[in-house]
């Protein structure tokens, strides 16, 4: 039987945990010095070839838009793959087990595992009378 | 007739009066329940503070076709929002005959829904999804060519889980029950 995908951790995570750790210091380091220090100091160590400063506003407010609509756009899905109020959806999909009738009451044996029907739970949860 | 009445609440907190009514020996219930009177204070507030920011601005020193624009969207709005908002809903149930659901607006308009008792199928507390948050309504099962579907009753005035177990006892002895 396959295993299930699990959120515990492993070597192999730890592993790709640090390297991301440490990788992502070092491209902030980096995308700070080439922001903040003037072209002369690059030119006179010898680094000619270096993208123009303009970039460095414009990837600063693509991540900030990102991070919103990220947010936004998870809550969006979120509400448009729910069912609606009136589809049949909520009482039954692909994944109910129907009860099956023939072997109904017949041996003492357990019957097997199947969903309750949904008129027979009302009726126990809120009339005052059960059947 | 019996009456059977109170308050209750919505789930958004607003207050509702609900009324059971029982005709004609049992045979005819009626549950009723209207919106208490809507909030004119708010409104009345809400438009003094937005008319002197906006002569703060000096919206009316500019030209006049502005205005005129801004003060048409809000009557426009005003008025969509007077045609949709709900008064009062109200589910006429006859064992023999069949399900009404009346929805009465604030301007006056009603529309009706009518199911005839041999469509109906049952009626049920189902939990749902409206907006990011987890409802309880009630829900009548019909029976339309052979393929089941469901009519939400009350979608528009949503009381809680209290008062939609009382309507769900009056209804389904209705609904369900046999003339001996």
């Amino acid at each position: 039987m396959p295993t299930a995908p699990s959120p515990s951790p492993r070597p192999e995570r730890a592993i790709i945990g640090f390297f991301l750790y440490v990788t992502s210091i070092f491209a902030f380091v980096i995308y700070l010095l080439w922001a903040y220090l003037p072209n002369n100091w690059f030119e006179n160590i010898g680094i000619t070839y270096y993208p123009h400063k303009y970039w460095s506003i414009a990837i600063a407010i693509v991540v900030v838009a990102l991070l919103i609509s990220i947010v936004l756009g998870n809550c969006l899905v979120n509400s448009l793959s729910v069912p609606s109020l009136d589809s049949m959806k909520l009482i039954r999909d692909r994944h109910t087990r129907k009860r099956e009738f023939s072997k109904y009451s017949t041996t003492d044996a357990i019957p097997p595992v199947s969903d309750l029907d949904l008129s027979y739970v009302n009726r126990i949860l809120y009339s005052s009378d059960i059947k | 007739m019996k009456f059977n009445g109170g308050t209750c609440e919505n789930i958004y907190g607003e207050l509702l009066d609900y009324e059971i009514i029982q005709h004609e020996n049992n045979l005819i219930t009626e549950c009723r329940l209207k919106r208490r009177i809507v909030h004119v204070q708010k409104w009345i507030g809400s438009t003094i503070i937005f008319t002197y920011l906006a002569a703060l601005i000096g919206v009316h020193k500019n030209d006049s076709s502005l205005l005129l624009f801004l003060s048409i969207i809000l009557l426009a709005g005003v008025i969509i929002k007077a045609y949709l908002k709900v008064k009062r809903e109200c589910v006429i149930v006859s064992n023999q005959m069949g399900l009404q659901l009346t929805t009465t607006y604030v301007i006056g308009r009603q529309t009706t829904i009518f199911i005839s008792s041999n469509r109906i199928k049952d009626i049920l507390i189902n939990e749902g999804f409206l907006s990011q948050r987890l409802i309880y309504y009630l829900t009548l099962i019909i029976n339309a060519n052979g393929d089941t579907s469901m009519l939400p009753l009350f979608v528009k005035l949503l009381p809680r889980l209290s008062v939609l177990k009382l309507f769900y006892r009056h209804l389904y002895s209705v609904i369900h029950m046999k003339l001996k």
